[in-house]
């Protein structure tokens, strides 16, 4: 009897051992709230909220419409990263040229951007001109592409602080669309983002 | 009870021996030893060799107590070597490690492991966190590597790491003396402790008598006149002035500004300083000093067209070990092995910079911005009384401990026993005393800059002060903005070039 019940002991401790030391992966929702919430960097949490604050109040503001009923054609320019982390400000971007390509107020354009062409075939093509391999007739011509109205920029900023045990963190995310013509900013938004960790007491 | 004392006390010996191997070798060769086939090899411009083979140690000794020093090794000379990406891999990991360190618990298993394997052996026992030096200058490296990269936005990235880390390491400082003083105070009550059972001697040994053997004298006064206190705290005035250059070459003047303000108190005579600092500052309209009103400001902008000039100059200073003899109750006379600074000659004065500008020949030449070997004695000299205070009481433990099995090997009468203790203990405090002295021995012993405008046929003639006809001609892309020539002198002449333009 005794016998049995240290060899059960023993599978258990096993078990219990082996699911400790083995690798806890697993898919999470994009769009939930899980995910891994850290203090120095910007989650990608945070970058959800800070575009769907922006896109929202972008397109609330009513900016991107025009009066002659024409559809403003957006470009985006640069998201200046002034933070002590290494990330690419196209998670940002992104979000926000699709959100406004949804909303049907506003077309943007994929020609020309603020770090050179998102799409550097509006260019290329039209070198084809020169290449006798194309019949000519189907060649895009100059001329044709259809210049921007106005830009979507922007600059994250970072700020931390320690008191203690305490680690603060603020982002401050900044969004500005510009007319192209006259050069004013037409919206401007904020969205700012504060995460606190405790270093813990005890531990490994 | 004497048998039982004597086997507690001489189980101490196989646990001390597993901790030794799960931390660093560095608790049996001091690092500096270990080090010097490669130091050798760096300095006499053998840099493919040095990346080379100091990438591997640095792979040998990972998840060891010595991988933060082997890995700064390793980030520097692959840096030198022109391996951009290996360099920064090697710091990213360095900061991994540094982050590591800083995040855990106050109270981590880990911590406590080590300092029970210090207080069996010797600081070497302890992981290797870096000097406050070493914090910055790793951003700094990793920002030299970005820009090598073309890359400006990352270094931009590790520009602001490097500056958040120079504001930490400020604070930390006071933070981490308070702390050694309250964790000698605690040793020194369990030694008293201990010393109940032998015959009550008194076991407090304050620094200001360890201070009058004349080795730790000596240590003491020369750090304190290498030491700059003009500086302050542990701040490092090159990463104030390549903070500077990081904020012009987003024309950001005003940033700027408050860099060559903070550089101007650190080092107020600075005549390349003075200039930066009333240049930044007419051309924004702010203020200054009554005394910087006949400075005249450069006749040229600081964020357009522009080379700057930075160059690594020498060897910084190295810990060695030395030993110091002092009289401990129970023991008598023992020796203490403790770290001490060795510095190294400055073998090259500076460079001069010849170009034309608007038509006439014209010559730059370096000014000293950083001297390292200020900056590393400081945080030395401030820590040399908690660090020398910790070795004599954490020695005074061990004797102790050897005393105890000693005297209860004598008592249990068997022969065996009595040459065993004596042969195990002795054999063990020798083993162990060690001085820690890990350190970054790539970093250069100082930081001298220059700047001058693009030249009109965008040429540069770099010549090493005295040494005649050893110029260097440094051509210019057309569209360069500003330029960043970097000039690693591994001695007088082994000079190791780079340049980085930005359009």
């Amino acid at each position: 009897m005794n016998k049995k019940i240290i060899s059960l002991i023993g599978i258990i401790i096993t078990a219990l051992f082996l699911t400790g030391c083995g690798p806890s992966v697993k898919r999470i929702d994009a769009t939930g709230n899980e995910g891994l919430v850290t203090v120095d960097e910007v989650d990608f949490k945070d970058w959800q909220i800070a575009a769907e604050k922006g896109i929202n109040s972008l397109l609330e503001s009513g900016v991107l419409s025009r009066a002659d009923g024409r559809k403003t054609i957006l470009m985006i320019s640069t998201v200046k990263n002034s933070t002590t982390q290494h990330f690419n400000t196209r998670i940002l971007t992104d979000k926000i040229r699709q959100a406004v390509l949804r909303s049907g107020k506003a077309l943007t354009t994929t020609a020309v951007g603020g770090n050179g062409p998102d799409d550097a075939a509006s260019k290329q093509v039209r070198r084809l001109e020169e290449d006798d391999m194309f019949n000519q007739s189907t060649v895009q011509k100059r001329g044709t592409a259809i210049a921007p109205d106005m830009s979507f920029s922007g600059e994250i900023v970072q700020q931390q602080s320690s008191q203690g045990r305490m680690r603060e963190t603020y982002f401050f995310f900044h969004m500005a669309v510009t007319d192209l013509a006259t050069g004013l900013a037409l919206w401007e938004d904020n969205v700012e983002i504060v995460k606190q960790g405790k270093k813990p007491m005890m531990g490994w | 009870m004497n048998k039982y004392f004597y086997k507690l006390k001489l189980s101490i010996l196989p646990v001390a021996c597993t901790i030794i191997l799960s931390t660093g070798c560095s608790s049996i060769i001091d690092a500096r030893k270990q080090k010097i086939p490669y130091m050798e090899t760096y300095y006499s411009g053998g840099i493919e060799l040095a990346a080379t083979d100091l990438t591997e140690k640095s792979e040998d000794r990972s998840d060891t107590g010595d991988e933060l020093m082997w890995a700064l090794e390793a980030g520097t000379a692959n840096y030198t070597a022109g391996r951009y990406q290996k360099s920064l891999s090697e710091f990213e990991q360095s900061e991994r490690l540094i982050q590591d360190f800083d995040q855990r618990a106050v109270l981590n298993a880990r911590a406590a492991g080590s300092k029970v394997g210090s207080a069996l052996t010797n600081p070497n026992a302890l992981p290797y966190q870096g000097m406050y030096l070493d914090r910055v200058m790793l951003n700094a490296y990793k920002a030299f590597n970005y820009f090598a990269l073309n890359d400006s936005v990352g270094a931009q990235v590790e520009l602001r790491r490097m500056r958040e880390a120079q504001k930490q390491v400020v604070k930390k400082f006071a933070d981490e003396i308070q702390a050694s003083q309250k964790e000698i105070d605690a040793q020194v009550r369990k030694n008293q402790q201990e010393s109940r059972s032998f015959g009550n001697e008194n076991t407090s040994v304050p620094f200001s008598t360890i201070v009058k053997n004349s080795a730790v004298n000596e240590a003491y006064t020369t750090s304190a006149n290498k030491a700059n206190k003009l500086y302050g705290s542990p701040a490092n005035p090159f990463v104030s002035y390549f903070s500077a250059l990081g904020y012009l070459i987003e024309n950001n003047y005003a940033e700027a500004l408050v860099d060559f303000r903070n550089l101007y108190r650190m080092n107020p005579h600075n005549k390349l300083i003075q200039r930066d600092y009333v240049t930044a500052a007419t051309r924004i309209g702010s203020e200054l000093p009554m005394e910087l009103a006949g400075i005249q400001p450069f006749d040229y902008a600081l964020n357009n067209k522009i080379v700057f000039v930075v160059l690594f100059n020498g060897r910084a200073p190295a810990l060695k070990q030395e030993k110091f003899q002092i009289v401990l109750p129970y023991v008598g006379y023992t020796g203490i092995a403790f770290p001490k600074y060795e510095y190294f000659p400055v073998l090259l004065p500076g460079l001069d910079v010849g170009y034309r500008f608007n038509n006439k020949e014209q010559t730059a030449r370096t000014e000293l911005v950083s001297d390292f070997d200020a900056i590393m004695s400081q945080e030395y000299h401030d820590k040399l009384p908690s660090m020398i205070t910790r070795l004599v009481i954490s020695t005074l433990t061990k004797e102790m401990a050897s005393y105890a099995i000693v005297h209860a090997a004598n008592q249990s009468g068997r022969g065996e026993a009595q040459i065993a203790a004596y042969v195990l203990t002795g054999a063990y405090k020798f083993m162990f005393n060690t001085a820690d002295t890990r350190g970054w021995e790539t970093l250069p012993k100082e930081v001298q800059v220059t700047h001058v405008p693009i030249p009109d046929d965008g040429v540069l003639r770099v010549s090493p002060i005295g040494m005649g006809g050893q110029s260097r001609e440094i051509v210019l892309k057309k569209d360069t903005n500003i330029a960043i020539v970097y000039i690693r002198a591994l001695s007088a002449n082994k000079l190791n070039y780079k340049l980085i333009e930005l359009q």
